[in-house]
């Protein structure tokens, strides 16, 4: 092995010696040969010495830094060039839909943008600074106006506004800025439109971000229950908010490789699938909804109230069917409304009852077996309960009513005198269990605090028993209120109210809600005794009210009640709470009717600013759901008086 | 390595000319077509290799065109289904209802199949059987609600965009010539339905 090489590199040398000889040729032929083995490096040996220890060292150096890249700083170095090739982007998630119980969407999100402008690009309109033609530099400064133009055109607003954002090209700290937000929410159509002018008119720096926005096809229509969401697409109110956790979804992400001529075909890619939120169903019926939110605002307008509610409910399973409240807002713009009529005063806004509570009195009395309807009663002109007299709505002498005729008529004093055969901690029992003063469940947001409403305990002062028997002296929603009530006539059996019917996960999972099972609140027969005292005071042709009116073809039964409301300092001097709840059939009650009027200032009884409504929405609702006229309406004989 | 070298100094010593000059040749003929073969090889790789990248490059060009023609019309389904949705809501139906003159019907009948027996009492409407029905906006406000989704559809593409907007110009003058029938219908409404309502409050 040795000796070729040895060959080899002598001949190497002896021919770059003479190599050397040649350049050395000026040196003067007698220095020529003295010079040569003076040279340090002259010498084969040393040559490839030196040869091999430069070769070494850059070998030693290519290692090390290949080491330090690839062994040391590894990780930061694959990062930093993947993050130079790759993008990402995040995958937003939809906001689940939200229908109603015939399958009209309600809530759902539309694809919308961002528009986000680079003030520094603008500034030269996408070209180098450093290398425009005097054209292109003419385009550059032409380019905010006509973009300004361009946005007025599409988003409205503005053009000096916009000016302001686009010429500022740099930074409170002097980098140039590239990110200027001009609008969001903005529809992915008029997006498209304004994208396509800019691009023609040859226009740089205007770009997008996904923004979904969330959109109401019907407006102000059930805006009480579904809320509403903030910019962030999160849930802000109602349905919206108490089941945001579901809606929202996951969003997803996508990363890629590009280059500067787009994606590279091959190159690295993960796709992270966003994964969409929950799609919901109501027990909201849109079509009865709109009918009870029309005609609850022209009995609000016409009774110039502050307020008013409405609550329609399937009694057998404790649907609501229809919830609305005026005044109103519309969920895709709830920044317009008032923030006091944001919310859902059906389940947030506590108030006295009044007469309608003395359903709730009568049922507990009747259950307890201390009455019957035709429990005889006789009503002296006043009655004085602590220190102070309870007198009736109307005067009257003497009157001698049966207990129906206490609850068609309407009388404090006998609903007081029937009360107080029952011990107040019993009274106060029955109350509860029809679910005053807790929380009735419902899958909306609100339900804490004062809005539970205040159910005097066990304990209660004589007066106070007194006064909670016609429904002042306790304060309910008219959730809570209707909700109790149609447990008293669907057989005595609550059903704890709800408005989602159904919910299921993007994955097609169904999700659980936390319901109480229906219970026994009172007898069958009690029940079916309330139902027929109710409906004296609708059919018995002894009541010459405003409110004693009957559905043709049908056995409706109801109840007024007129409430005056109390003032900050305690004195029933605030107005009042005009309301009425209508059941119907009487035969078999179906379909609960809730109307409450808040501070009606034209006419204040519920007899006369509620029953309209509560009427007609029970005539509307009834052939709704196929529940067929009575085959034979029995006139209302039953006594109210002795 | 030395065995290699070995065959070498001693054949330059014997017989030069005859031994080389046949090698040579063979070896030239031999090598021709291998070096062709090979050139050809290289060339048809390197060739492949430039149109598979430069297909794969067109085709991620159009791709992406088309994933954003896609998004395109995604948005645009979405702006037409958002317009559909607010013409169908229960509000915009309704009044558009009411604006065509039709008023609900309190009466309803049932039949009974198939035994044919009928419950109820057909009863025609007057109108003003349930006064509080009476939509509280002006009727022509919901018809140009979704004014602003024709605009932004109207460009994008031609044939789905002009069906809608075609379909939107025209369904308001239906409704703007019939509610010129109507709005006498609503007067006598609203005056029939003070007369109930204070009928109600005197008892």
């Amino acid at each position: 092995m040795s000796s070729p090489r040895n060959t080899r590199s002598s001949a190497a040398s002896r021919s770059s010696t003479a190599g050397r000889s040649r350049t050395a040729t000026p040196m003067g032929k007698n220095s020529r040969r003295r010079a040569r083995p003076g040279l340090p490096i002259a010498s084969t040996n040393k040559r490839i010495t030196i040869f091999f220890v430069f070769v070494a060292i850059m070998i030693s150096l290519a290692s090390g830094r290949a080491l330090l890249l690839q062994g040391i700083d590894a990780d930061a170095n694959a990062q930093a060039a993947a993050a130079q090739l790759s993008q990402s982007q995040v995958l937003k998630a939809d906001r689940g839909v939200i229908y109603d119980r015939n399958g009209e969407v309600l809530a759902e999100t539309q694809p919308a943008f961002s528009v986000i402008a680079d003030p520094y690009s603008i500034s030269s309109n996408g070209y180098d600074p450093d290398h425009m033609t005097s054209d292109q530099r003419a385009k550059a400064d032409k380019a905010p106006a006509a973009i300004a133009e361009i946005l007025v055109k599409y988003l409205g607003g503005n053009k000096d506004d916009y000016l302001t954002q686009l010429t500022d090209t740099r930074t409170a700290d002097g980098g140039p800025n590239q990110y200027e937000l001009i609008a969001r929410k903005v529809s992915a159509a008029v997006y498209q439109q304004m994208a396509a002018e800019l691009t023609a008119g040859g226009w740089y720096g205007i770009y997008s971000a996904p923004d979904p926005v969330r959109y109401y096809p019907n407006g102000t229509l059930a805006s009480n229950v579904l809320g509403f969401v903030n910019y962030d697409d999160e849930g802000a109110a109602g349905l919206e908010y108490g089941q945001n956790q579901y809606l929202s979804g996951t969003d997803g992400k996508q990363t890629y490789q590009s280059s500067r001529y787009g994606t590279i075909p091959l190159g690295d890619s993960t796709l992270i699938e966003p994964v969409n939120g929950a799609t919901y169903t109501l027990t909201i019926d849109s079509e009865l909804q709109w009918m009870a939110e029309t005609s609850l605002a022209n009995a609000v307008a016409s009774a110039q109230a502050k307020s008013g509610t409405i609550v329609v409910q399937a009694v057998d399973t404790g649907e609501i069917l229809a919830m609305a409240t005026v005044p109103t807002f519309d969920s895709n713009n709830p920044g317009s409304a008032d923030a006091d009529d944001l919310g859902n005063r059906v389940v947030t806004d506590a108030y006295e009852p009044g007469s309608v509570q003395k359903v709730l009195t009568m049922a507990a009395l009747l259950d307890a077996g201390l009455i019957t309807p035709d429990t005889k009663v006789q009503v002296p002109e006043q009655i004085l309960s602590g220190d102070a007299p309870i007198r009736d709505a109307w005067s009257h002498g003497t009157l001698d009513l049966t207990a129906r005729g206490v609850l068609a008529q309407s009388s404090n004093i006998g609903t007081v005198e029937l009360a107080r055969q029952m011990d107040k901690a019993t009274l106060s029992n029955y109350l509860a269990s029809f679910g005053l003063g807790t929380s009735t469940g419902i899958e909306l947001p609100g339900e804490t605090g004062g809005a539970l409403g205040i159910l005097p305990g066990t304990d209660m002062a004589d007066y106070t028993r007194d006064q909670i028997s016609f429904g002042q002296g306790l304060s309910v929603t008219a959730l809570q209120e209707a909700s109790a009530i149609s447990a008293i006539v669907n057989g005595g059996v609550y059903h704890q109210p709800t408005v989602i019917a159904s919910a299921t996960t993007a994955a097609g999972d169904a999700i659980s809600f936390d319901r109480a099972e229906p219970r026994r609140v009172i007898s069958p027969e009690a029940s079916a005794a309330v139902v027929n005292m109710m409906e004296a005071s609708v059919a018995s042709p002894e009541m010459t009210t405003a409110d004693s009116k009957t559905i043709d073809g049908y056995r409706m039964a109801g109840k007024s009640g007129t409430a005056q409301k109390a003032d900050q300092y305690g004195n029933y001097n605030g107005g009042y709470t005009g309301s009425y709840v209508a059941v119907a059939p009487a035969e078999d009650p179906q379909i609960l009717v809730y109307v409450v009027i808040d501070e009606p200032v034209n006419g204040y009884y519920g007899g006369t600013v509620a029953f309209p409504t509560a009427r007609q929405m029970m005539m509307q609702a009834l052939p709704r759901y196929g529940i067929a006229p009575s085959t034979d309406v029995p006139a209302y004989t039953d006594p109210l008086t002795y | 390595m030395s065995a290699l070298h070995a065959p070498i100094t001693p054949g330059s010593d014997s017989q030069p000319t005859v031994l080389r000059a046949v090698p040579r040749q063979s070896h030239q003929l031999a090598q021709l077509p291998f070096i062709l073969f090979i050139a050809v090889l290289l060339g048809g790789g390197l060739t492949g290799v430039l149109v598979l990248s430069t297909t794969i490059q067109t085709q991620s060009g159009e791709l992406a065109a088309l994933q954003s023609q896609e998004a395109e019309l995604r948005y645009q389904e979405a702006a037409l289904v958002a317009q559909a949705q607010d013409l169908r809501s229960s509000q915009n139906l309704a009044d558009q209802a009411w604006a065509l003159g039709m008023r609900p019907n309190p009466n309803p009948a049932f039949i009974k199949m198939p035994s044919g027996e009928i419950l109820g009492v057909p009863t025609e409407v007057s109108g003003n059987e349930l006064p509080g029905m009476v939509p509280p906006a002006p009727v022509s406000v919901p018809v140009t609600t979704p004014a602003p989704e024709p605009t932004s559809t109207t460009e994008p593409s031609t044939e789905p965009s002009t069906e809608s907007s075609t379909e939107h110009t025209t369904e308001p003058t239906t409704t703007a010539g019939d509610q010129d029938g109507t709005e006498q219908t609503d007067e006598s409404t609203n005056s029939e339905t003070t007369q109930p309502a204070a009928g109600e409050v005197n008892p």
